[in-house]
C-alpha cells in the first residue's frame, strides 16, 4: 500500500514543466539570456503550455525587440489561451521599442488594471506619454520610416513586424491633414514632390 | 487467487509514473504559473526613455537591454561573457568540439537550448517520438557538424 501511495505522489509532470520552471527562476533573478534558453526548450518540448509568451517577454527584457514582436505574434497564433495581462504589458515594452506607438497603446489597453495595481500604474503613466506624442500631426518623414521599416522587415521576413510597421505608418498618415500616403503605396520619392 | 495478488497489482499501477495529460493543470504547474507571474511582475518597468516619433535619420530601434539596478557597464559585460563561458563549457562537457563549442551569440544560445532538448528528449522521451535510434534523431551524433 506504501508504494501504492508513493506511486500516486509520482505524478511525473510534462518534460517541458522543469524547464519552464527554470526559465521563470531566471527570469525572477534578472538572468534573460538563460531565461531565454529554458524557455526555448520548454517551448519545443511543450505539449499545450505558453513558454512561447515567455520567450517573447524574455525576448523584450534583453532589448530584442523586432525578434519579441515575432515571438508574440508566433504565440498569438499558437496559444491564444496563454495571453493575460501581465503579457499585454511586455508587448507594450516591445513596440514601445520599435517606436511602434499606438501599436504599445493597443497592447496597454488590453492589459488595462488586470495586470495588477503597479504594472497599471505604469501602463497608464506610458499611455499619458504616448497620447503627448501621438496627438501632434506627424511629418512625413516620421511616416516615411515607418514604410521604410516595414520595407525593411519584409525583406528580412518578419511580416508581422513589417505588417505593424505598416499599419502604424497608416495611423499616422490618418492624423495628417493632407493625408500623405494614407494609401499606403505611394512611394516617398513620388510623394514627396508634391506641395 | 490470494488476497494480495489484486493489492500487489494495485501497487505496480499505482507506482508506474504518469505523465499529467497536456492542459490538465497539477500543483506543479500551479506552481509554475506562481513563480512566472512574480518573475514578471517583478521586472515589469516602464521604459525609461520618453516615446518620441523618429524622422529621416532615426535609427530602427532606441531600445537597450536593461542594466542591473547596481551594474555598471563593466560589470555586465563581464557577467554576460561568465554566462556564454558557462554555456560553452556545458557544450565541451556533452562531448562538443571546441570549434562548435565556441559558437557566438545567438549561436551558442540555439546550441544550448538545442542540447537541452536533447537531452531531455533522451531522459523522457515524449509520446509518439521515437528512440535514440530512430530515424531523424540526431542524439547519438551530437559531434555532427553544426551551422556556419
Amino acid at each position: 500500500m506504501a508504494l501504492a501511495l508513493a506511486g500516486a505522489a509520482a505524478l511525473a509532470a510534462p518534460p517541458s514543466t522543469p524547464h519552464l520552471r527554470a526559465g521563470a527562476e531566471h527570469f525572477r533573478s534578472g538572468r534573460f539570456e538563460e531565461a531565454l534558453v529554458e524557455f526555448r526548450v520548454s517551448d519545443t518540448l511543450g505539449e499545450a503550455t505558453d513558454a512561447s509568451w515567455y520567450v517573447a517577454a524574455t525576448l523584450t527584457k534583453l532589448g530584442r525587440a523586432e525578434e519579441a514582436h515575432e515571438a508574440f505574434a508566433q504565440a498569438e497564433r499558437r496559444s491564444p489561451g496563454g495571453r493575460d495581462a501581465l503579457l499585454d504589458f511586455y508587448r507594450a515594452l516591445a513596440c514601445h521599442q520599435l517606436r511602434l506607438y499606438t501599436c504599445a497603446d493597443a497592447a496597454l489597453v488590453a492589459a488595462g488594471t488586470r495586470a495588477g495595481p503597479t504594472v497599471a500604474g505604469h501602463a497608464a503613466k506610458m499611455r499619458a506619454e504616448l497620447m503627448t506624442v501621438l496627438r501632434a500631426e506627424p511629418s512625413r518623414a516620421t511616416v516615411d520610416w515607418y514604410f521604410e521599416r516595414a520595407r525593411e522587415a519584409e525583406a528580412r521576413s518578419q511580416l508581422a513586424l513589417a505588417a505593424a510597421y505598416r499599419r502604424e505608418a497608416a495611423a499616422l498618415a490618418r492624423r495628417r491633414q493632407d493625408c500623405y500616403r494614407c494609401d499606403g503605396t505611394a512611394s516617398a520619392v513620388h510623394t514627396s514632390q508634391a506641395p | 487467487m490470494s488476497r494480495t495478488r489484486p493489492l500487489l497489482l494495485l501497487a505496480l499501477l499505482a507506482a508506474a509514473p504518469v505523465v499529467a495529460a497536456p492542459g490538465s493543470p497539477t500543483s506543479g504547474d500551479v506552481e509554475v504559473r506562481v513563480l512566472l507571474r512574480e518573475a514578471l511582475e517583478t521586472h515589469a518597468v516602464p521604459p525609461a526613455e520618453l516615446p518620441r516619433l523618429p524622422e529621416a535619420a532615426t535609427p530602427a530601434t532606441p531600445g537597450r537591454p536593461e542594466q542591473a539596478p547596481g551594474k555598471g557597464v563593466k560589470e555586465k559585460a563581464s557577467a554576460h561573457a561568465s554566462a556564454r563561458a558557462r554555456e560553452v563549457l556545458e557544450q565541451l562537457r556533452l562531448g562538443k568540439s571546441p570549434a562548435r563549442a565556441g559558437w557566438q551569440g545567438k549561436d551558442v544560445e540555439a546550441a544550448t537550448a538545442q542540447e537541452r532538448i536533447k537531452k531531455a528528449r533522451r531522459q523522457a522521451p515524449l509520446p509518439g517520438a521515437g528512440g535514440p535510434n530512430s530515424p531523424g534523431n540526431n542524439a547519438s551524433s551530437p559531434d555532427k557538424p553544426g551551422p556556419p
